[in-house]
């Protein structure tokens, strides 16, 4: 076989890096880069131009995620971008946008971290310098002691609200002090500043009492988008817009046309392009929106253009630079005039670059062999979706984050969708899904909040709900053992078999088949022909190969959150549930996570008790991390197993550490 | 003038209720008549041949009697009215079985030549029925041709384009049918809005040609099964099997 010019990426990845041929789709980026370019000029005036949104409209594999990287790479630190997908299980509102902006505020862009490109470039505007002068305010600063930063940083503030009085002072603050942050108060401040809820300890160390209130999320995308404006303005890319097309309604589409009127009418100060696959906008989202909301969202629409054949050859050359030794001289691998040939049957990038890697690879697929090398690219798309999915989980817990409640409850959904006898009934956000599985209608509500007061009530509220109900967290963010009220609440829904905590494993597994099936309804999804995989293909491939029905939370959702009904009937829940999948052990309030029976394969079972002899206190975390080193299978309900199963002489403290007694 | 429009006829009721002073509604008919509205006792009406011609414009075919169709007329005026249109070649009137019925004047219609050919055939079919003492028959051979004769297409009626011809003609199609906002063209519409003069293997194969001048873009469908299998049909095939549903008119590029 011959060798590849470049690993293709099956899967559109916005904040990747790829070839451009910059003449392709150079009409809508001139319209985006127009836009910026208003936005800059307008912005210092109060009367000054705003640009509309923009519409993106083009077929699958026409290049409208690869729009994204190429707007990274032409704005550099001249823009703040933000790539936002459509969520199912919520509507899209403010505060979620506002989110998105501050969790992608950490990427990077332009070679450096999108905050410190926004609060320089308002430094240098602060002190009259230019844009390109962004650098050397920060490093100004960053050379100064505390006391001289603040300072400084206290004048810039008091000089940026005379010239702009609208803006949240509370907000401000914080907003500019980002940049000099260590990384965990960085971490903490991004949250906040996203409207995110954070722990008693991220407020405290960013000195906040409560999360950003309801109110103040629309002045805060204001301030951080008039702060962006005049130097690096935001540019929220909404992506797969036909995501929101459910054939349960159009209240999501509702919403976005909501959405997108508030941030033109009330925010104002940002670009807003809008991404769609065309027949979907034409036929499923553009005639839902009314009027008032057309007036908003369609600013301008732009068609992106099919390569031409003389653009599809332009991008065979520049794809076959990474060839190292072609064969023979351009066309090579392709034939006289097949490129064009290719181009005038509506051959899109992707399906070209698919094509070109089928003449590297020398033999055509068999009829035979094209369903196994559908599924090897949709089992390769599924382990990148879980190992980008298992970073996400682990930077997120790395800052103290959980992982986004709207994306994780959009994979319960996804989940709902594909396992037989499971379907959503109605989804009014990460907190309040209704589902409906084989034994009847079940309440789940994802209970992500950081701080004990709302897990209390979210816990609460789902108790006090008739029927069955089912509460989820992460297992990696247990309740504190001083966090009374909400293990009491806890221990009622435990009792009841109305909880399940959630594994890493579990977690990313959500994640991953929600990328997958959205990528998929977008037709980003390539098959061996370089044609989009058909979503029924997807998920079908989905049901034969992941075993949903099997998972711990598939099983979770089935048996767990038995109703009043079935306790009556079954007598009262039992002391220890029994082993399996999914299972949770009713334990007393204050004891934390539920322990799970053994695993069959775990380490043998003396690992975790021989190391603990040695070590006397450990964390649970430090005994997974070693017996992961030997085994990498072993799961942290395994490991607790084992310590459940000990004679006797442990000695707990909290949910994390143990203790060998005397 | 729009209600009268709208309505077929307009009377001083519907004035009152649109609130024209009484004082004022002699005037108001008699603008509308001055505007071409026909005087009916009591309002106006929409010009009687300018309400077939819509009626059959809108038909194609329209089954007698038409009085009930028409607004604000008697059957004897509905009646003269057809009958001046047929005169002026504007209607086609039509026998279909023991009915009558009208027709636009582009319609599909035997000439005075094929009817008599028809009128013979029928004289011979009596003629072979009636025979004594035993009935006659006619050949098949002989019939078909005949027949064959008058449903054929008459080469006046649908002459063979150039197919440069039909590459303009599609272009002038996309520019009419495309979608203000982003400029696209639904091929099955832009393909039945020709279907009716050229085969679909023409229309495909124009709409090729065109993009091969790069007057024309195709672009694959990307939607979650919003086509028919009748609309995909319509769509030319592009690489595996895609179907190309969208059409652009492109401007001058490279």
């Amino acid at each position: 076989m011959t060798p590849q010019p470049q690993a293709l990426p099956i899967t559109a990845e916005p904040w990747g890096e790829v070839r451009d041929l910059e003449e392709l789709h150079a009409g809508a980026t001139g319209a985006i880069l127009q836009a910026v370019t208003i936005l800059k000029a307008g912005a210092g005036t109060p009367g000054g131009r705003r640009p509309m949104p923009l519409v993106v409209l083009g077929t699958a594999g026409i290049g409208k995620t690869h729009l994204f990287s190429r707007l990274r790479r032409r704005l550099g630190k001249g823009a703040i971008l933000v790539h936002i997908r459509p969520i199912m299980s919520a509507e899209m509102t403010p505060r979620y946008v506002l989110g998105e902006i501050f969790r992608q505020l950490g990427q990077t862009s332009g070679g450096a971290r999108q905050i410190d490109n926004l609060v320089g470039a308002t430094l240098a505007r602060g002190w009259d310098g230019t844009a390109e002068q962004a650098d050397d305010g920060l490093e100004l600063l960053r050379a100064l002691g505390t006391q001289g930063r603040r300072e400084n940083l206290d004048l810039l503030g008091s000089r940026l609200l005379e010239r702009m009085p609208d803006l949240d002072d509370g907000y401000l603050e914080p907003l500019l002090n980002a940049p000099f942050m260590d990384t965990r108060t960085l971490n903490a401040a991004l949250a906040w500043l996203g409207g995110r809820d954070i722990s008693e300890a991220q407020a405290g160390r960013i000195g906040v009492q409560l999360p950003l209130a309801e109110d103040r999320v629309l002045p805060a995308l204001r301030t951080v988008a008039r702060l962006a404006a005049p130097c690096a303005p935001l540019v929220v890319v909404f992506d797969q817009l036909e995501n929101l097309v459910q054939a349960e309604g159009h209240g999501r589409i509702q919403a976005y046309g909501n959405l997108i009127m508030e941030l033109v009418d009330e925010v104002r100060d940002l670009v807003i392009v809008q991404m769609s696959l065309d027949s979907e906008w034409t036929h499923g989202i553009r005639p839902v929106l009314s009027l008032t909301q057309r007036a908003r969202v369609e600013g301008s629409t732009h068609t992106l253009e099919m390569p031409s054949p003389n653009q599809a050859e332009q991008l065979v050359r520049l794809w076959m630079t990474d060839f190292p030794a072609p064969a023979a001289p351009f066309p090579w691998p392709f034939q006289g005039a097949e490129i064009t040939g290719l181009a005038e049957r509506g051959a899109t990038p992707r399906m070209l670059l698919q094509a070109l890697q089928q003449r590297l690879d020398g033999v055509p697929l068999a009829d035979d062999e094209v369903q196994d090398a559908g599924d090897a690219l949709l089992a390769q798309a599924w382990e990148d979706g879980l190992r980008r999915a298992r970073a996400e989980i682990d930077a997120q817990d790395a800052a103290g984050q959980n992982v986004v409640p709207e994306v994780l409850a959009d994979g319960l959904i996804q989940l709902a969708g594909q396992v037989p006898g499971f379907r959503l009934l109605e989804a009014r956000g990460p907190g309040d899904l209704r589902l409906a599985t084989p034994r009847g209608e079940v309440r789940v509500a994802l209970i992500h909040q950081p701080r004990p007061r709302a897990i209390a009530s979210a816990l609460g509220h789902l108790a006090a709900v008739p029927g069955r109900k089912l509460g989820l967290r992460e297992f990696w963010r247990p309740f504190k053992p001083t966090w009374t009220v909400s293990r009491n609440n806890l221990a009622i829904l435990q009792e009841a078999g109305g909880w399940h905590w959630l594994e890493r494993g579990d977690a990313a597994q959500l994640l991953a088949l929600d990328g997958l099936l959205k990528a998929a309804a977008s037709g980003d999804l390539s098959g061996p022909g370089g044609l989009p995989f058909a979503t029924a293909q997807v998920r079908d491939w989905v049901q034969r190969a992941l075993a949903l029905p099997a998972w711990g939370i598939t099983q979770a959702l089935a048996q767990g959150g038995r109703g009043a009904e079935e306790e009556t009937a079954s007598g009262p829940a039992p002391a220890i549930a029994e082993d399996g999948p999914g299972r949770t052990r009713p334990t007393a309030a204050g004891r934390g996570p539920a322990t799970p029976g053994p695993r069959p394969d775990a380490l043998p079972a003396c690992f975790a008790l021989q190391r603990l002899h040695q070590l006397r206190v450990a964390s649970v975390d430090r005994l997974l991390q070693e017996g992961r080193r030997a085994d990498p299978a072993l799961t942290r309900k395994g490991l607790l197993a084992e310590l459940a199963s000990a004679p006797a002489g442990l000695l707990w403290i909290g949910d994390h550490i143990v203790c060998l007694g005397e | 003038m729009l209600a009268a429009g709208e309505r077929g006829v307009l009377k001083k009721p519907a004035l009152k209720a649109l609130q024209v002073p009484a004082a004022f509604q002699d005037q108001v008919l008699g603008r509308l008549e001055a505007e071409g509205f026909e005087a009916v006792p009591g309002g106006v009406r929409v010009p009687l041949a300018h309400q077939l011609q819509r009626l059959v414009q809108a038909r194609g075919v329209v089954g007698w009697p038409l009085g009930p169709l028409l607004k604000g007329a008697t059957p004897a005026q509905a009646k003269a009215a057809l009958l001046d249109l047929a005169r002026k070649g504007a209607v086609r009137l039509l026998v279909r079985g023991k009915a009558e019925a009208v027709a636009g004047p582009d319609a599909a219609v035997l000439d005075r030549e094929e009817l008599r050919a028809l009128g013979q055939l029928a004289q011979a079919v009596q003629k072979a029925l009636k025979a004594k003492p035993l009935p006659r028959t006619l050949l098949r051979e002989d019939v078909r041709e005949l027949l064959l004769d008058l449903v054929k297409p008459a080469p006046s009626v649908t002459p063979r384009p150039d197919p440069a011809a039909l590459v303009d003609r599609l272009l002038q199609e996309v520019v009419r049918l495309r979608l203000p906002d982003s400029g696209l063209c639904s091929v099955p519409r832009l393909v039945l809005a020709c279907l009716g003069d050229f085969t679909l293997t023409r229309i495909h194969e124009a709409l090729f040609q065109a993009v091969r001048e790069r007057r024309l873009e195709l672009r694959p469908e990307s939607g979650m099964n919003r086509l028919g299998e009748l609309e995909l049909a319509l769509c030319p095939a592009g690489i595996q099997d895609t179907r190309l549903s969208w059409a652009r008119a492109l401007e001058e590029r490279p």
